[in-house]
Order: structure tokens, then sequence, then C-alpha cells
């Protein structure tokens, strides 16, 4: 059990780094133009940067003891409801709408498949 | 003021009923402050809904982890209010139910997040006009799902050379920030007061709100092939680290890898076709 004061110690210096790496960025790079290497360089930032963390969360699961490994099965509801979300998002462009068929698509399954 | 009607005992509490009547008052005030909003920023709060829908629930899942951990329903809220980060914060009181010390706590919090490093990077130059407390307060609420929302957006609405269509784009910027950081909070309020209560709320499909997400904002930015080509490696590069044992620094080297490779494949061959979604282009 923590006191107050360990409290207040960890939240402070878990909200000083998180917020270090926020706003750093924005505080010194946002007023000069950038280098076109650096500038395409960071144009393939948001899409890769997504993709690491979606991919991970469809592809891998934790056997429990702590180690992952590649979840290639029809149990793998996560990475099966990706198909319709994928396809919702790719012809209809709806954000809402992908999410809602995503999340439909995982209830359902659980509901009827387990 | 009196009221005939009875009944319902609920209607002669004090909140309801009465010279100082909380629930009428605060529905007022709810229609004051919705009139006086600028419709950029009702616009934005109705775009942040999706990422409500995933925030609250994790949020909440937050808050019941916090209690086990030890954390008072004030000290999990005040977390989500001042560090808001979901993945820093699940594995900080992970790392705090299973005895770890507050500076390796914080030292973890702080390379999981790293990653935001990157993402704020890349939105830096769409801010150039912004004033500098604009700036740092969008650092304050920037998350991988605001950070999706956003770089989606200012690459549309936010052109750095544009200046005129500022104001509005930074409403609705703020918009969507303001209500994704509440939802944040208030999931984090409620699983840390009242987790208990509720069971398990995996069953409706929630715990699959954030990566769906990341799928619908994935899904158009590929009809560009380079950056289809960047996604792909990114994918690989980020399952084969974590396998191999990379599993809190796997999504930053992956994307600097995919970035890098992106680059150097792509440069030259792609200059001509302008990118239209996915942040600024090379002059």
């Amino acid at each position: 059990m923590m006191n107050a004061f360990e409290v207040f110690l960890l939240i402070s210096g878990m909200a000083a780094v998180t917020y270090a790496g926020r706003a750093l960025p924005l505080w010194l790079l946002s007023s000069r133009s950038l280098n076109p290497w650096i500038a395409r360089w960071l144009s393939f930032v948001p899409a890769g940067i997504l993709s690491a963390l979606l991919a991970p969360s469809l592809l891998l699961s934790d056997t429990g003891d702590g180690r992952l490994h590649c979840f290639f099965s029809l149990e793998n509801y996560f990475l099966l409801a990706a198909i319709p979300s994928f396809l919702i998002a790719w012809f209809t462009r709806s954000f809402l709408g992908t999410v809602a068929v995503g999340m439909t698509s995982v209830a359902l399954m659980r509901m009827f498949l387990t | 003021m009196e009221s005939k009607i009875s009944g319902n005992t609920l209607r002669h509490t004090p909140l309801f009923r009465g010279e100082g009547a909380l629930f009428p008052r605060f529905i007022c005030w709810l229609g004051v402050i919705s009139l006086s909003m600028r419709r950029e920023t009702l616009a934005g709060i109705r775009k942040a809904m999706p990422v409500v829908l995933g925030y609250v629930p994790v949020g909440f899942a937050f808050g019941v982890l916090a209690r086990e951990a030890g954390l008072s329903p004030l000290a999990a809220t005040m977390m989500s209010l001042f560090v808001y980060a979901g993945s820093g914060q699940l594995i900080a009181v992970g790392m705090l139910a299973a005895g770890a010390g507050i500076f390796s706590v914080v030292i973890t919090c702080g390379v999981i997040n790293l990653r935001h490093l990157l993402m704020s990077a890349s939105l830096a130059p769409h801010m150039r006009h912004w004033p500098m407390w604009r700036k740092l307060l969008f650092g304050f609420e920037m998350t991988d799902e605001s950070f999706a929302i956003q770089s989606s957006r200012f690459a549309a609405m936010c052109d750095p050379q544009n200046e005129s269509i500022q104001p509005g784009c930074m409403a609705e910027t703020f918009g969507i920030n303001h209500t994704a950081h509440a939802a944040w909070i208030v999931g984090g309020f409620l699983g840390a007061s009242f987790g208990a209560l509720l069971g398990d709320v995996s069953r409706f499909g929630l715990d699959y709100a954030l990566p769906t997400m990341f799928i619908a904002l994935l899904a158009p930015r590929f009809a560009e092939k380079s950056q289809l080509a960047v996604a792909v490696f990114a994918a690989l590069a980020a399952v084969a680290l974590a396998l191999l044992g990379m599993t809190q620094w796997n999504i930053i080297v992956a994307t600097m890898i995919a970035a890098t490779v992106g680059t150097v494949v792509f440069t030259g061959k792609s200059q001509t076709s302008p990118v239209t979604d996915s942040g600024p282009t090379p002059p």
C-alpha cells in the first residue's frame, strides 16, 4: 500500500515522462520547415504506427505464461472480425460504421460460436 | 413549487425537486453550454464518439485494476486526468499489483509512451500557425486514438499552407480531444468507484472498439501504394519483434524501420503523386 506522497510521486512522474514525449516535438519542430526527406519519412509514420499497433492485437495471443505466439485459428475472433471491418472501411469510408460492424461481429461470434 | 403529483419517490429527493433541485439545473446548464459552443466544437464531439465507445470501457477496466492495485478512486481518476495514457496506465497498475517500485513503473510508462514522440513529430508541421499554448495543450491530450483521427483530419483540413480555415479547424480539433479525454476520465472514475458491480464487458465486443478503430483509419490510406507497403512492413516487423521478445519497443522500432524503408524505396518514384491523406508532402 502506498502513502499519499508516493501516490503523488507516481502520478506526477508518469505524467511528466508521458507529457515530455508528446509535447517536445510540437514545441521544437512545428515552427520550422522540415527537410523534404524528413517530411517524407514523417508522412509514413501514421500508417506505420497504426499498423504496428493493430497487427499484434490481431495476430498474436498470450499463452498464459507470458509468452506470445501466432494465433491463426477460427477462434481468433479479432482476426475474423477484421475482414468485415476492413471491407466496410474500404468501401464506405465510414468511421462509425466500421467501428459498429467490428464490435457487433465480435459480440455475435462470442454469443453464437463459444 | 409544491407538486401534487406523487408516487415516484425519486421526484421528492432534493436532486429532482424544490428550490435547489440539481437535476433540472443540470439539464439547463447542458443546454446553455451546448448552445454557447461553436458548431465546429459540436462536430468535434460527434467525431469523438467512436473513441468514447472505446475509452469508457477501457478506462473502466483501468479503474477496476487500479483499485485492485491499491489506488483509491481519487488517485485513479487523477491518474486518468494527468497521465491520460491507456497502455501506460494499464501496465503501471499491473506492475504495481505485482509489487514493482515507483521508479520502475515511471520508466516503463515513459518507454511505452515514447511512440507518441513519433506521432507528435508527424503532426507538428500542421500546427505551424498555432499559438504555442495550443500546441502544448494538444500535446497533453495526444493519444494513439486522437492521433489517428487528427492525422487524417489535419491532412485534409489544416493544411499548413492554408491559414484561413484554422479557427474552425482548431475548435473541432479540441472538441475531439477534450471529449475523448473526458470519456477516459469518466470511465476510470466509474471503474474505480463501481467496478465490482459490473461483470465482464467483453461480451458486448467493447474490447474490439480500439482495434476496429485502427482498421477504420488505416484502410483509406491503403489507396496509396507506398502507404500500403509501409503499413504491411510495419505490421510484419511489429509482430516479428514481439515474437522475439521485444514487447515494449516493438511498435516504435517497427514504425521507424518501415518509415525508413518507405522513404528510401518510394522517394523519387512517387514524387509526382501528391500524398493526399497522409500528412506533409515534400515540396
